[in-house]
């Protein structure tokens, strides 16, 4: 399974970065080989809709599934409505997070975890 | 670490007179002028430059004359009127690029706006970033949100306790940007007639991103009755109000000394201001 | 506090009566007269003020040989009342001239926090809404090729492989998606962003804008205000305070721009802001200060040394600070204060009735 993971330096190491729209970087981590790509995100210097760019991104990148912290209502609607399911609440060093994934820890959201403009906090 | 969020629902409450205060009472901050567009508190603080970067939102058309065919083709379709006699007025323009896709000669091309710059400086209070948005430079909240990566990062990395942040007036988007994540709003109004209005619809958008919000009146004696229509807000709504400080021409004699009104003398004012302080970082901390 | 209005401004008054060239008054103009102080920002030598000015300085300006009416033909005026920074009085003023006035057309443009009506308590004989585009996607003839998403400057659009999605705030009208969608799926529609009420206070035609809560773009609003502009009598604009775009659009287009700004650090700091803007914009403008005496005289040095007309200082006082938080205009506590304002409209309409003198500011302007 393809994942996408908000990431705030471009390897595995790296802490889950909270906000999705303005993360530094995706991570689309296969989640049988751990193979990686780091990708810097296009939304981050957005002037507005950073959410929906950075969501159109990740449909386009072929994700399966998007890990972060906090999705806004936004980027919510963009990723649903090209079809990846949503984790938002984690933390911590990404290749821990996708382990857990692996161990079935999460569950997918049902509707966005913060307010439009979130990714503003920094 | 945590971060406060000075912001008013309208300008000129007295905002940036009480962060540079505040910037001089705390223990370890870093300072955030977020209020891009008529910046001011760099006028107490006196900041010394230490870095100074370019900051590009959003994009200008620009038509390359020797290509152009004079069609008028870029004109008519323009919904902004921003393109006449072959030139973008760049007041106008909102950089959406139609012109450049429809210019037959391709002749229009889309340039990154330079909207204006920010800084990193030292102050005797500490590390200080802010900005300045150029004119007519759409004032979207990034440069606001670009101050605050950069506070918050100078903060982590020389282990500061505190990101202090004079924000912008309103409740638009660079007010929101301002505030996203922080630990606590400062609300500051005035007891004019539409004092209690602008702080309602100051609060609510603090409320709407949960973040906890205290109020203080400034000038309060200037109208009695309207800041005890605030105060009774306050506490119907069960929102701390932290200090009324009276009108006093001394705080603008400290402002002309370069000085906040804690390091220059202003009677009442200076202590309740030291009050609200306390209050604060007790709050906060 | 006295109110003495200086010697040359009752002439300048006089003079607005006849259409004649008077020479000899430009000679006169730096003179210190009478019981006044007077300060002419405006002349070939820049004169230093005798005292720090507590009282109405007014300008008498020349004008020789044509007398220039602008565009707007016979003697109304748009004049807009801005201000670098909020908090410095800018509706204040706006609603002191208005009324002093009598007759004339208020735009409140500050969208997103009129306030004005607080002061002039218009009654309200109108309502009209005000929308922008909004692309209407018909998805039974998309065909999913992004396009639309691609040319969106704004981010405003995503589209994938089965839907595309619209999110009508970031929306900012520019048409690109109905232009780029090869299956002209796409429908110019129509989003209400606010309303423009109008109605009358006394003889003052009141016109407000309100923009929706949760709406970001001022300007649309703005623009559809300023369409009800007539050129049959006085137009004042009280525009939103700072330089961003929704303050360009109230003032692009005006006869004058008055801005008014206090005596503070913080006032020249940001009237300085203002200045810029409007010398971009190439309109002539005037320095109004308000609570003088609060502060220092560096707004003043500003002024003299950049050559703009410092138009008129209003002192600061707790009787129209008091009245201005219980909504009462200033002109209403101290109706003294009509005379002083009808002055400064005087004092404007020289400005720019006189061709040569608009032509000094435009060089004080590059």
């Amino acid at each position: 399974m393809k994942l996408c993971i908000s990431s705030t330096k471009n390897d595995l190491e790296a802490s889950v970065d909270p906000r999705f729209g303005r993360c530094q970087y995706f991570l689309f981590v296969d989640t049988g080989t751990m193979n990686f790509e780091a990708v810097g995100n296009p939304a981050f210097t957005a002037v507005g809709g950073a959410g929906i760019q950075a969501a159109q991104a990740v449909v386009n990148k072929g994700a399966d599934a998007v890990i972060t912290g906090n999705v806004g209502p936004n980027a919510f609607q963009a990723l649903q409505a090209g079809g990846v399911k949503i984790i938002t609440g984690a933390q911590g060093p990404v290749k821990d997070v996708v382990e857990r994934f692996n161990k079935g820890e999460y569950e997918y959201a049902a509707s966005p975890s913060v307010e439009t403009h979130y990714g503003a906090r920094r | 670490m945590k971060q406060l969020t000075v912001i008013s629902g309208k300008g000129g409450t007295g905002k940036t007179t009480l962060t540079a205060a505040f910037a001089h009472l705390a223990d370890n901050p870093v300072i955030a002028d977020c209020d891009v567009d008529a910046a001011d508190l760099h006028l107490i603080l006196s900041p010394q430059l230490v870095k100074q970067e370019p900051f590009y939102g959003g994009q200008l058309a620009w038509v390359d004359k020797e290509q152009c065919s004079k069609c008028c083709l870029c004109e008519e379709t323009c919904r902004f009127g921003a393109i006449h006699g072959f030139e973008v007025d760049n007041t106008s323009c909102e950089g959406c690029g139609v012109c450049a896709y429809i210019c037959p000669e391709k002749a229009i091309s889309m340039k990154e706006r330079l909207s204006g710059y920010w800084f990193i400086s030292d102050t005797k209070e500490g590390p200080m970033v802010h900005a300045h948005l150029g004119i007519a430079a759409e004032n979207s909240g990034k440069l606001v949100s670009v101050v605050r990566q950069q506070a918050k990062d100078i903060a982590e990395k020389e282990k500061k306790n505190l990101v202090l942040i004079d924000g912008p007036p309103g409740i638009g988007c660079p007010v929101i940007a301002s505030i996203g994540g922080v630990d606590m709003v400062l609300a500051v109004t005035e007891p004019t007639l539409s004092g209690l209005h602008d702080l309602k619809r100051i609060l609510e958008v603090a409320d709407h991103f949960n973040i906890r919000a205290v109020v203080c009146i400034n000038k309060f004696d200037i109208n009695q009755d309207n800041s005890r229509m605030i105060e009774n807000y306050c506490e119907e709504k069960g929102i701390e109000l932290i200090g009324k400080i009276p009108y006093d021409p001394s705080v603008t004699r400290a402002m002309i000394n370069v000085l906040s009104v804690v390091e220059y003398p202003c009677g009442e004012v200076t202590s309740q201001v030291i009050r609200m302080w306390r209050k604060i970082e007790e709050l906060l901390f | 506090m006295e109110w003495d209005l200086p010697d040359q401004v009752k002439e300048a008054d006089r003079d607005q009566e006849k259409d004649e060239a008077t020479a000899g008054e430009w000679a006169e103009a730096g003179q210190p007269r009478g019981r006044g102080e007077n300060a002419s920002a405006l002349p070939a030598e820049p004169q230093r003020l005798t005292r720090p000015a507590s009282r109405v300085i007014s300008l008498s300006v020349p004008s020789a040989g044509q007398v220039w009416r602008g565009s707007r033909g016979a003697r109304s005026m748009v004049i807009s009342i801005a201000s670098g920074k909020g908090g410095t009085g800018k509706t204040s003023v706006a609603v002191s001239l208005a009324l002093s006035l009598g007759t004339c057309q208020f735009f409140d443009c500050d969208v997103e926090e009129p306030n004005a009506s607080l002061f002039l308590r218009p009654s309200i004989t109108g309502k009209t809404s005000v929308s922008v585009l909004e692309p209407w996607i018909d998805e039974s003839k998309c065909s999913h090729c992004g396009e639309c998403s691609g040319i969106c400057a704004y981010h405003a659009i995503a589209a994938f492989e089965k839907n595309v999605l619209l999110f009508p705030p970031l929306c900012h009208g520019c048409g690109g998606c109905i232009l780029v969608c090869p299956e002209k799926a796409i429908a110019e529609g129509k989003r209400n962003i606010g309303v423009i009420e109008e109605g009358t206070s006394n003889s003052i035609a009141f016109i407000q804008g309100i923009l929706n809560i949760g709406e970001h773009m001022a300007t649309p609003v703005i623009k559809d205000m300023k369409r009800l502009i007539r050129k049959d009598m006085h137009v004042i604009i009280d525009s939103p305070p700072g330089t961003s775009c929704p303050v360009i659009e109230s003032i692009k287009g005006s006869d004058f721009v008055l801005l008014v700004t206090e005596p503070t650090p913080f006032g020249l700091n940001d009237l300085k802001l203002a200045v810029d803007v409007v010398r971009e914009l190439k309109i002539p403008f005037g320095v109004v200060i308000n609570c003088d005496g609060i502060g220092d005289d560096r707004v003043k040095e500003y002024c003299q040394k950049g050559n703009i007309p410092l138009l008129l200082s209003i002192p600061w006082s707790r009787e129209i600070a008091e009245a201005y938080s219980r909504g009462i205009p200033a002109v209403e506590a101290r109706p003294d204060l009509k005379e002083i304002f009808r002055s400064l409209f005087q004092g404007i309409t020289r400005i720019t009735e006189s061709k040569r003198d608009y032509d000094v500011q435009l060089g004080a302007c590059r």
